[in-house]
């Protein structure tokens, strides 16, 4: 249903005033905003006009460069990054960059012209990098073409340097505002090529995020700050997993002040329920609160942790399905001089995005505006186009920042609710939101749960001979791929499993997927969240049983293993050398007091080529007292570097952050179900890391390699964890087997 | 009706006199810089001052506040160069943004009662939840700007 406009590039200049951006309403914009480089509402430009020479790249005429970030701002300075990728072949002057993203709308309606735009999987970089200096350089050969053109001199004469053109041999200047109207003409015969990591020059500098300034005076608009005229605000209830919307009585609260309706909202899959709107969202969520609701609770009315739980454990007890299956398992084991083996357990997880989900639409007869912080603009023009049957090209997002977003914002029901409300109130907009109970206790997208049993055999030695692990866990987003497997993606709950960077000579992978009733979804490094929690342990369980030091034992076994178990060619060696690094620089080895110990762990992606891999390496040192309380010591990361990274004042600071992030969910973080629902309901039992959680040391050490690496956002979450638990385990002599840790008495004399 | 100081203005607002403040701030008043995260007092990201105290908002009701001194991050950045937000921006803190207000309301507060905070008055002061997880940043920060007082 998407039409592609066909218009020239003048044309578009002409027209973008009135559809891009697509604002029909005058929000209230300060007078300092003009000032930012990020406008505080940063679906608009920071400065009105200019010439749109490109569809990533705006030239004003004072010179300045506006780009366009088709990637979501959610804390990973995803506006900075992107437009440093930009800036770089451009030859633009940096303090002139200002960015705002790239428009849904105009996506639909010119062809997909922002390719990927939904921000997952670390790929903002992988995947944009060599597109956004494509845009760039391109820009850059029109601007010295309009230049020689100008001067009727030859281009090879021109030099494009911070957002001067500069004709050599006279020394004659102007600038890219100057000619970049003339330069709206110039098509390229052919597109120049892009720089290679040694010819860099901006990208690799510590940048200061263009919008840290909005973010720190509270400046930003996140979704939940959206101001319409005329709106009204909604709260919601969802109803229960499996179970719909039976009754609810209206007329029990529509006399309290400021309520005007409810509204079921049913057609909607898992997202449908119950919305009350009033004139303020207190007065819609305390209406809510008190009126009676009926639930048709469905078949899931009865179902709690246990019984998921249950059906994991009875699948661990059954052979599963072969995944993998090098060597002969059943051989070695029985021929093994010594055999480990435990049952792992992870548990459910939600997002607890500081922002709780929400959306603000507006439905008319022919357009619909929906503004949201979201990690899918463009699905979410396909789905408020099915909704109201307005055609795409008539449906505007405006992205706001996300306060959080680490998988599946935008796509957790928000705007299926939002224009579902929007729809009954005769064009008036409406600010749906959750509250923090409903985004624990519903969030449409939880990290799975799941089990993994391994088996081990070693050798007299303590080399390993055999393995086994096998899963049984919820389905997360998409069945386990089977034997045969070389899908694009390998499925979440065995990746990191399927490939081990291990030489162990018979290795069998089994996976029981599980189906239970709770919707899941994308978490912050999805899967490998916990098959590298188990693998990591089971591997420090084996060197124990080994009697071996874990760090030397994993350099056994990287060494055992085959080059093609490794995704390039020099994956293997970075392996050992990360290895290498991270012993030094965490002094592994060096006496630690009764009490303390060290744990290790790494981890690369294991991605399927061409996704790429970030080699990590982690070490944790931990105290825990003998009442059983744990302290965090310390971190030493090592963290692949590849052949640049963007802007690593950013990457540094997603590295310490990953700390928070997943020794927070190890530590204490578990969704329970009963009765069909989820348990949990705030930050009070479902216990956040804070600042005196913090360890009192954390380094950071860079690897450079030779790749360019997968991602830095969610590298550590595998390898943190186990690293975490492993050192646990050398402080105590108690293995960790089952997330969170809070549930063990780690308590010692 | 009744009325509230925010931000050294006077704000007359016709909403229940137990709406959390919280509320009447954003939905009534506009001012959107403090944000909701909880509501029951457990993330600061609703931080206010009230006479110059850390409160969290989404648990004050805003009738108890009628006579006090309302300040949110808004009145605060009126200073564009008090040495919390210096501190802030040098040390580059936010990361998605979303509790920066609040915990910079609670900072604030912190160092005009406790100019130079050790280690462990931050980690007993600040208790406020970033998601994002940008502790590290903001302890440096707050000690930066403890510097930055000293210097005056």
């Amino acid at each position: 249903m998407t039409t592609k406009l066909e218009m020239d590039r003048r044309q578009f200049v002409v027209s973008t005033a009135i559809v891009g951006g697509g604002m029909a309403f005058g929000l209230a914009v300060s007078p300092d905003a003009a000032a930012q480089q990020v406008n505080r509402q940063p679906w608009l430009p920071p400065t009105e006009g200019g010439i749109d020479i490109s569809p990533w790249i705006v030239i004003g005429g004072d010179n300045s460069v506006t780009i366009r970030v088709n990637q979501s701002e959610m804390g990973q300075h995803v506006f900075t990054s992107n437009a440093m990728m930009i800036c770089e072949e451009l030859e633009c002057d940096w303090s002139t960059v200002r960015a705002v993203y790239a428009d849904a709308n105009r996506h639909f309606r010119e062809n997909r012209v922002y390719g990927r735009m939904a921000t997952n999987a670390s790929a903002s970089v992988r995947e944009g990098r060599v597109i956004y200096q494509a845009a760039g350089a391109s820009v850059r050969e029109r601007l010295r073409m309009a230049a020689a053109q100008e001067w009727n001199v030859p281009v090879a004469d021109i030099e494009a340097k911070k957002s001067i053109l500069t004709h050599r041999p006279t020394g004659r200047t102007l600038t890219y505002g100057q000619v970049a109207a003339r330069a709206v003409a110039i098509k390229l015969d052919k597109e120049p090529e892009i720089k290679t990591a040694d010819k860099f020059t901006l990208i690799g500098s510590r940048v200061q995020p263009l919008d840290i300034e909005l973010k720190a005076f509270g400046q930003a608009t996140f979704g939940i700050d959206v101001r319409l005229p005329n709106m009204l605000y909604a709260a919601i209830r969802q109803a229960p997993y499996g179970g719909k919307l039976k009754s609810f009585d209206f007329d029990a609260i529509k006399s309290r002040a400021g309520v005007h309706s409810a509204v079921p909202m049913e057609g909607i899959a898992e997202f449908g329920g119950i919305a009350v709107v009033a004139d303020s969202w207190w007065r819609a969520k305390t209406a809510l609160e008190v009126m009676p609701i009926e639930w048709d609770p469905g078949p899931n009315a009865k179902l709690g942790s246990k019984d998921i739980f249950d059906a994991f454990k009875k699948k661990l007890g059954e052979e599963g399905p072969g995944v993998v299956n090098d060597g002969d398992f059943a051989a070695a084991i029985r021929a093994a001089a010594k055999t480990v083996e435990g049952d792992y357990e992870a548990s459910y997880q939600s997002h607890s995005r500081m922002e709780p989900l929400n959306c603000t639409a507006q439905v008319t007869a022919n357009r619909v505006d929906v503004w949201l912080g979201t990690q899918g603009p463009d699905g979410n023009v396909t789905s408020a186009a099915n909704l109201t049957k307005v055609p795409m090209e008539n449906v505007y997002v405006h992205n706001c920042f996300l306060g959080g977003g680490f998988g599946g914002r935008g796509g957790s029901g928000e705007v299926e609710q939002a224009v579902t409300i929007a729809k009954t109130l005769n064009g008036r907009p409406v600010k749906m939101l959750w509250s923090r109970e409903e985004d624990t206790r519903h969030e449409n997208r939880y990290h799975p749960g799941g089990m993994a049993r391994f088996r081990a055999g070693l050798a007299a030695d303590g080399t390993p001979t055999a393995l086994l692990i096998r899963r049984a866990h919820d389905v997360y987003n998409s069945p386990t791929n089977l034997p045969g497997m070389k899908a694009p993606a390998v499925a979440n709950s065995i990746r990191g499993l399927h490939l081990l960077p291990y030489g162990i000579a018979n290795y069998r992978l089994e996976s029981h997927d599980v189906k239970s009733f709770v919707p899941t979804g994308s978490w912050r490094a999805t899967g490998t969240g916990y098959t590298i929690f188990f693998l990591e342990s089971m591997i420090d369980e084996m060197a124990h049983a080994a009697g071996k030091d874990p760090l030397a034992y994993r350099r056994q076994l990287i060494n055992a293993a085959r080059a093609d178990q490794f995704e390039d060619a020099t994956a293997k060696a970075d392996w050992l050398r990360a290895l290498d690094m991270v012993e030094k620089m965490s002094d592994w080895g060096k006496p630690l007091p009764k009490g303390t110990g060290r744990g290790v762990a790494m981890f690369d992606r294991r991605a399927i080529p061409p996704r790429g891999i970030t080699v990590t390496a982690v070490v944790a040192q931990v105290t825990v007292t003998k009442a059983g309380q744990i302290v965090l010591d310390r971190f030493d990361f090592v963290h692949d570097f590849g052949q640049a990274i963007i802007n690593p004042n950013a990457v540094e600071r997603q590295i310490r952050a990953q700390i928070p992030w997943t020794i927070g969910a190890a530590m204490n973080q578990e969704i329970t179900f009963s009765n069909g629902r989820v348990v949990e309901g705030n930050f009070d039992d479902y216990p956040m890391f804070r600042m005196s959680d913090m360890p009192k040391e954390i380094n950071i050490a860079f690897m450079k390699s030779n790749r360019w690496i997968a991602g830095a956002g969610e590298e550590l979450v595998p390898p943190l964890a186990p690293a975490f638990c492993n050192a646990i385990f050398a402080a105590t002599g108690k293995r960790i087997r089952s997330l969170p840790v809070r549930n063990h008495d780690l308590s010692w004399a | 009706m009744f009325t509230l100081r925010v931000n050294g203005k006077a704000h007359n607002v016709d909403v229940e006199l137990d709406t959390p403040l919280l509320w009447v701030l954003r939905d009534t008043i506009g001012l959107t810089g403090t944000k909701y995260g909880c509501g029951v007092s457990e993330c600061g990201c609703c931080t206010v001052h009230i006479n110059g105290q850390a409160k969290r908002s989404c648990v004050t009701p805003a009738g108890s506040v009628v006579g006090a001194e309302v300040t949110t991050i808004e009145g605060l950045v009126e200073n564009r160069s008090h040495p919390v937000l210096s501190a802030w921006i040098e040390e580059g803190v936010p990361q998605c943004g979303y509790c920066q207000p609040g915990q910079i309301m609670a900072v604030t507060a912190l160092l005009n009662r406790k100019p130079k905070p050790t280690d462990a008055d931050i980690d007993r002061d600040i208790t406020n939840i970033c998601r994002c997880g940008t502790y590290a940043e903001i302890r440096k920060a707050i000690h930066r700007a403890s510097a930055l007082i000293a210097k005056g």
